[in-house]
């Protein structure tokens, strides 16, 4: 009974540090780290990194505007509405200090992106099957 | 030049401008990088009240953007402007750039860039659809020096405040795209920091020296003499430029500042300072609404021997409506007072009432 109350314990304790962002989850591909503070992933999503400290470049990916995901996701993420996400990257990439990012439609899509593009990263919803190896826990602090 | 051969020398400028951008797409094609092509243009009308009215519509610059990802570490950025003077079509490189990225946020980048020497010049370009108002400000048409070509350190991003820095060493005002007539590079050193989001806060400095006071194409996209008439100094001028630039864009509020000292110095008539400030505060209401009021100020002193003696002022009032990202409209009504130093010819006061189309494709 009390390796139950332990394991049930020590779950609650797991689900209380980390915060996906809501129903979704932070996916990346050889990008050094596998935990990341909710903060810095914004920042990470917001264009803030070139490359990894691994070398590898940094490869954002995103649901398209076509996507069933990605109000939420840009509401989330960048706090913008869609408009004002396109409006953001479209800057930025005009700039000249970022890359442009990539569109996707899917999950599906996103997920094998990510696995065939080493310092890719991504978002997609928690309910897919993504492998553990992608996977980076968001922590709130 | 006979009639006949315009056209065609139109048509092969035509040809020339858009074969650069499809050259670098087909390349990295071959290679299955990004490539992305964006465009973006404007149209305008003007209505001006000084001496007498006149109306009349424009058609503004249009820019062909193409970025592409050439390999894991290296990007490469072009843009190509098509604009209107004497009459005729001129295309023109405005950027055309490979970037390095070494370590972490930080790049060493070769070739026509923007010199990052104040918030404006580093961020919009020729991009119509991203600027705040219809113009940019005055001492654009200036002493700004727009261009550089050569070599630039960058790094960005860099700690809590996302600090950042920008280096550039290049062919400088008397110079063109392809040599280099004085023989001294130009130096520009900026820096800027981002504490919070939507905010940033830089210094620059530009150092040149034009041995013949004749400025090339990287002193900006018209003449910097444009309101002088008289005789032109032929010596050299030590030319030396600082700016200060505040930008925040946020969700509500928006704010840009960007203020100029420049100094020039030649052996006749010694050292004139000159100086400029532009101001821009914007409110959006209901995110496509942005209300917005402006000032710009520019006083070359009596002695410059490089712009030569010139006083504006300009107050603007305006409103921008942005139908989605690619798309908005911003109509000012401005108030212009413009004194010519000592080849003056009085005071001359302007009020313009003015449209402003920008899109993006």
């Amino acid at each position: 009974m009390r390796k139950v109350l332990a394991v049930i314990l020590f779950f609650m304790v797991s689900q209380g540090s980390f915060a996906q962002f809501g129903d979704y989850v932070v996916i990346g591909n050889n990008t050094g780290f596998k935990t990341s503070t909710k903060n810095n992933a914004k920042a990470i999503f917001r264009g803030k990194y070139s490359s990894w400290k691994n070398g590898e470049s940094v490869t954002i990916v995103l649901p398209s505007t076509k996507s069933e995901n990605v109000v939420s996701v840009v509401s989330q993420v960048y706090g913008l509405s869609v408009k004002g996400m396109q409006k953001f990257w479209l800057e930025q990439v005009f700039q000249g200090r970022s890359n442009a990012p990539v569109f996707l439609e899917t999950d599906e899509e996103i997920i094998n992106y990510v696995k065939r593009n080493p310092g890719a990263i991504g978002i997609v919803r928690s309910s897919r099957s993504v492998p553990q190896s992608l996977v980076i826990q968001i922590t709130e602090q | 030049m006979t009639q006949s051969t315009k056209p065609r020398m139109l048509i092969t400028r035509i040809l020339l401008l858009i074969s650069v951008p499809l050259f670098f797409s087909m390349l990295v094609f071959a290679q299955k990088p990004e490539t992305q092509l964006n465009g973006f243009g404007h149209l305008e009308f003007t209505l001006n009240q000084q001496d007498e009215t006149n109306s009349y519509f424009t058609i503004g610059e249009h820019d062909f953007f193409v970025t592409s990802k050439l390999r894991k570490n290296v990007s490469f950025l072009g843009e190509y402007v098509f604009r209107f003077g004497s009459g005729s079509y001129w295309p023109s490189i405005e950027r055309s750039l490979i970037k390095f990225n070494y370590k972490g946020n930080h790049n060493i980048i070769a070739g026509k860039i923007h010199t990052p020497i104040n918030y404006w010049n580093d961020t919009y370009h020729h991009g119509r659809l991203f600027f705040p108002t219809i113009d940019r400000p005055m001492a654009f048409s200036y002493f700004i020096p727009l261009h550089t070509l050569g070599l630039q350190l960058q790094g960005q991003n860099l700690g809590k405040l996302n600090f950042g820095y920008d280096v550039v060493v290049g062919n400088g005002i008397q110079s063109t795209d392809v040599t280099q007539n004085d023989p001294q590079f130009s130096v520009t050193a900026a820096v800027h920091i981002k504490p919070v989001d939507n905010l940033r806060v830089g210094v620059a400095y530009n150092k040149d020296y034009l041995p013949t006071n004749t400025p090339g194409s990287h002193s900006g996209h018209q003449p910097v003499y444009q309101h002088y008439n008289g005789p032109l100094y032929k010596g050299a001028i030590d030319f030396q430029l600082g700016t200060f630039s505040l930008a925040y864009f946020g969700d509500k509020f928006e704010f840009l500042s960007e203020s100029s000292m420049n100094v020039t110095r030649t052996d006749s008539l010694g050292q004139a300072n000159n100086f400029s400030s532009f101001v821009y505060s914007g409110y959006r209401l209901k995110d496509q609404h942005v209300p917005f009021i402006f000032a710009d100020y520019i006083n070359v002193a009596h002695n410059d021997l490089y712009t030569h003696p010139l006083e504006v002022i300009k107050f603007g009032l305006g409103y921008k409506f942005e139908y989605n990202h690619l798309i908005n409209v911003k109509t000012i009504l401005e108030y212009e007072s413009q004194l010519h130093g000592h080849h003056d010819h009085g005071v001359h006061n302007r009020i313009g009432f003015r449209v402003q189309l920008a899109y993006g494709f």
